[in-house]
Parts: C-alpha cells; structure tokens; sequence
C-alpha cells in the first residue's frame, strides 16, 4: 500500500484539494441559510476551517516516504546541476563509461576465452594426440593422425577413453523433402560424443557398426540446424534426410547447451577412419579423455606409434605426447588477451585518479555554494548525502553508457579477430563483468566525492563564503591540490 | 517508516477514539467530511468539536487502512463532495471498537464509582 500511495500523493493531493474547497463551501451554504450575508459566510466559513494547506501538508507526509523523498530531491539537484556544468559532466560520464566499458569487453573475453574456454565436463581431462618430430632442423608439433595410426591407438591405449574426429569442416549439401540447404559438416567417430561428455539430448550417438566402412549411412543434428530446418519437431528423429545426396537416418539431435570449440559444425557424420579407402588420409585428430595418468597414456601412444612398424629418417626422433585441449584452443589469444587485459586495467586506473582530479577540483569550487547552503540551515548530513548523490549519480550514469561502450567494443573486437579465434565469437558481454567494474568505478567516485564532502561540511561558514571570492588556497583542500597538480590527473 | 511514529502513539488514544466515531457516524450512511464533522459536534451536543485539521488526516487513514471508501456524489444543496463510506472491514472494526469502547467506559466507572461492589463471575481483562 505504501509504495502505492507515494507515486500517488500528488494526485491524492490535488483531490483534497477539492474535497476542502467543496468542505468550505458545505460550511459557507450552512451559514448562508443561517441569514448570513454572502461573503461574510464565505470568509467565516474560511476563518473556521483553519489552514487548508496544512491539512494537505499532512496528508502529503503521510503518503511519502521521507528517504527516498529526499533522495529524489538530492537527484534532481544533481541533474540540474551537472546540465549547469556540461563540461565536467561530459568528461567524467566518458571517462566512466570508457573505462567500465573497455574492462567489461575484455573481461568478457578473457573470461571466456581463458577462463572457461571449454563448456565441457572436466575439460583439463580432455588432450590431442600430438606427433613430435625432433630432427636438426627443429622440433614440430603436429595433431595429425592417419587412419592406421587411430587403429593402432584403439588397440593399445587402454587408460584412456578415445574417439577420432575430422578436422576438416565443411559446407555440404543437405535435402529435406524438397528443399536444399548449405550446412557446416564434421565427421567424428563412434564414441566422440561421450569422449567430450556431452551426449544428444535426443536420440543416440553414432555406434561402431555406423563408424564402420560400409556401414548404415547416419547423421546427427545439432540443435540449431534441428530448430532451423524442422521447427524443433521430435518426430524427425530416424527420420531420412540427403546429404550430398546419399540418404541419411537421424539418429540423434545434440542439445542447445552443447557449444564451444568442438559445436561449430551443423551437422556430424561417422568419420570410419581405417587404413584403406575412403577412411584413410591423415588429417584426423584423436581426441582422448585421460582417466588414469599422463604418463601411462603417452607410454601406450608410443606403444601403439611403434606397432605401426615406422622407422624414423636418419637424424630424426619422432615421438607422441599429449596436448591438453584447453591450451591449444587458447594457444593464439592468450598473449593478446592477457595484454589487452593488462591495458585496460591501466584504463580503469588512470580513469579513476582522473575522476577523482576532476571531482576534488570541482568541489574547491563549490566551497562558496556548500557555505551558502549551510549558512541557510543546511546540515552537515544533508551537506553530505548531497555530494554522495552527485558522486553516484555520475557514477550510474557512466555506468549505463558503459555497457553500451562496452557492448560496441565486444562487437568491434570480435569484427576484428573473430575468424582467428573461434572462441571470441560465443562470447557475450558478461554483466557480471560490468557490475564488478562499475562497482570499482562507483567506490572511487564515492569516495572522492566524499572526501570534499567531510571538508566542505567541516568549513566554518564565515571564511567558507570569503574563500569562494578570495583564492585563499586552505589548508584543509591540500589533497585537492595536489591532485589536481600531480601530472596523471 | 516515519519519523513522526512516536507522536502518534503518544496521540493514540485521541486519534482512536476520533476514527471510532467517525466509523459510527457512517453507520447511519455515506456522508462527506463536512457532514461527518456536523453529526458528531451536533450529536454530543457540541461537547466534541471536531478540527478539520484532524478530520481529513483521519479520514485518510481510515481510507487507506481500507475501514472506509470515498466516491464522488452531489450534497443534498447540490454541491459535488467527496462522501465516505463504511467498508466491510469497517463495519467489523466498528463493532471491535464499540465493544472495547463499552468495556472501557465500564471499567472506568467502576474505578470512578464511589461506593464499589463487590461483582462475581466478570473479570476484567
């Protein structure tokens, strides 16, 4: 009821308004029909009902709550006085919004990119089997395996849960019923599914009869491409739809929540990596899921490398070893990110020291208004509490416009670098990153903005209204003047 | 919430005892302040004077706690007024007050009477 009644009171107001005049008027006709001359009963009627306004005082109090009455007041001063100041509004919101806004866009990154690059169960379980090649020409890396080589490694890695998938992505041809659509293709193997820990919300994953060569023709969808082509519609599951022409069944629909580095594709078809044929080449990647130790893994790598019978050229030491998920999919933005991270913090530092500059500067030129007021009974509480609001006021404001400062960036750095780096392009702004930042931004203007405060209030009225015409400088703002001298600010 | 909450307590038996009389005066019907102010001076033969300055801060609360509803009407001498009247809420509350009210009065008077007696079987609360 209450909150109810304070946005009302104005209109509550105006009726008593009308309800005392029609009072007044009841009372004036009940004098009239007593013989009483016109206006005479009109003035007694006056007379007898007292003030009517501070009847309606009162019932006005009784509909408001006092704290945020004030508060009200104390903002709208604000606003009137930064409009009064546009110069120092402008400059302080910008600097706000620049600094919450750069900080919350790379934090958004930083946090996921390197902070929770892999929406996956235990990702730090997840690596690449990685080839080293150590020769007198140097030492190289690469991911890549062959179909004979993924053989090998089902044979003899045993401490590990293994799955195979393509590297290559790509646009291929999909036909439902009458109608063709270009669709991002991946083809994994039996098992690649629950290797990541993320198994189709609808449906089953491929099985080793269908990752087989010659086996039945499946597909799975991913959740987007399943909302896109069949409005979400269950019934298409075992369902039979042509990619590049070839009739596949649907077995499965992967779940929205399934993102990340290894959900960029549409649409997955079994990989049948072998020795012969169609399965072989070499551009797989064996995906493992290390349930046991590092070490006994790579040692069954190794084992399953020499079965394979290879010799190594003269001079040359090849090797396999594990390659965590985790750093390879941050590998290329770790240095950028962790940079720009670094610069931007400078960002919110010296945006912060400038705002407080601008805020101690500003209240030695307010010393002359803060006295005036005092002088005409205004406490030191209401001194303060009027500052505060300025102080945050400037701080909301830079804080909103920084979310829109920081939602331009995030889109500009991810025009900008989105294609190198995958990851970027899932990101969205984190609010909790905008809240954090504001809420550092916010303390330093509060604090600031307080710190002339507890000066301005403490001034003796006398020499407080002198000083606003004389340059007196004080002893009390040294503070300010420091910092208004110091080079940063 | 206000800062005014301990004057009021001071003044709750005032403040009370005006809301429990106007809450009787609508029992009769929907009436305006003015009229409400009328009936309560002219029915205690002027001994209550009601203040405007009390009778529509009243008439507020009583409003607002939901005792009482207001519209719009015309008085009998054809003016537009603002009438009150009694809300279900209201009439429990009036029938509450008058019961407490005649306890009060009947305590009262036994403290007051100067020849006591001695009463069985009705306790005082």
């Amino acid at each position: 009821m209450g909150i109810r009644r304070f946005f009302k009171r104005t209109g509550w107001d105006r009726e008593r308004s009308r309800e005392i005049d029609a009072h007044i008027a009841l009372m004036a006709d009940d004098l009239r029909a007593r013989g009483i001359p016109h206006d005479e009963a009109e003035r007694r009627a006056r007379a007898r009902f007292g003030n009517p306004i501070a009847i309606r005082e009162e019932i006005y109090q009784m509909n408001s709550i006092p704290l945020i009455e004030t508060l009200v007041r104390d903002g709208r001063y604000a606003l009137r006085l930064l409009r009064r100041s546009p110069g120092f509004a402008v400059t302080a919101i910008l600097t706000l919004a620049i600094a919450i806004g750069a900080n919350a866009a790379v934090f958004s990154l930083v946090d996921g990119v390197l902070l929770r690059p892999l929406p996956y169960p235990n990702p730090d379980q997840l690596a690449h089997a990685e080839r080293v090649t150590m020769s007198s020409r140097g030492v190289f890396q690469s991911p890549g395996i062959d179909g004979a080589m993924w053989e090998a490694i089902r044979q003899h890695v045993t401490s590990a849960d293994t799955a195979v998938y393509s590297d290559w992505r790509a646009g291929v041809n999909l036909a439902i019923g009458g109608t063709a659509m270009n669709v991002d293709h991946q083809r994994v193997s039996a098992g690649f599914f629950r290797v990541i820990g993320v198994s189709p919300v609808r449906g089953r994953e491929f099985t080793e009869e269908e990752d087989r060569a010659g086996g039945p023709a499946a597909v799975i969808l991913s959740h987007g491409l399943w909302q896109r082509a069949f409005g979400g519609n269950p019934s298409v599951l075992n369902s039979t739809v042509l990619v590049r022409g070839e009739p596949h069944t649907i077995v499965g629909i992967m779940p929205a929540s399934f993102r990340g580095n290894f959900s960029m594709a549409d649409l997955w078809t079994p990989v049948r990596a072998s020795r012969r044929g169609q399965g072989g080449g070499t551009n797989f990647l064996a995906l493992l899921r290390v349930k046991g130790s590092a070490e006994a893994v790579e040692a069954e790598l190794n084992q399953a490398y020499h079965s394979l019978g290879f010799k190594p050229r003269e001079g040359e030491h090849v090797w396999y070893h594990l390659a965590p998920v985790k750093q390879m999919v941050t590998a290329g933005s770790r240095d950028p990110l962790l940079t720009m991270w670094a610069a931007v913090g400078l960002v919110l530092l010296i945006a912060s020291v400038n705002l407080a500059g601008l805020l101690l500067s500003r209240a030695r030129t307010r010393t002359r208004e803060i006295a005036t007021r005092m002088a005409l009974g205004s406490g030191r509480r209401a001194v303060i509490r009027q500052l505060l609001v300025e102080s945050i006021t400037l701080a909301l404001a830079g804080g909103v416009l920084g979310v829109l400062v920081g939602q331009l960036m995030l889109n500009g750095m991810q025009a900008l670098a989105g294609n190198q780096y995958s990851l970027w392009q899932d990101v969205t702004l984190d609010l909790r990153a905008v809240a954090a930042t504001a809420a550092i931004t916010m303390l330093a203007a509060v604090i600031f903005g307080t710190i002339p405060a507890l000066q301005a209030s403490r001034l003796d009225v006398q020499s407080g209204l002198r000083e606003g015409e004389s340059r007196g400088a004080s002893a009390r703002l040294r503070l300010a003047s420091f910092c208004s001298s110091a080079p940063v600010c | 919430m206000s800062p005014r909450k301990s004057a009021d307590r001071a003044g709750d038996m005032m403040q009370g005892t005006l809301d429990m009389l106007v809450l009787q005066t609508l029992v009769l019907g929907p009436a305006h302040g003015y009229a409400i102010a009328e009936i309560i001076q002219r029915r205690s033969d002027a001994v209550l004077q009601v203040e405007q300055g009390s009778l529509y801060p009243a008439l507020h609360r009583l409003e607002d706690k939901g005792l009482i509803a207001s519209f719009w009407g015309t008085s009998e001498n054809n003016r537009k007024a603002r009438f009150y009247k009694l809300t279900a809420a209201g009439k429990r509350r009036l029938h509450e007050e008058s019961s407490r009210w005649q306890q009060l009065v009947a305590a009262i008077g036994r403290v007051m009477d100067p020849a006591p007696r001695l009463r069985s079987g009705q306790a005082d609360d």
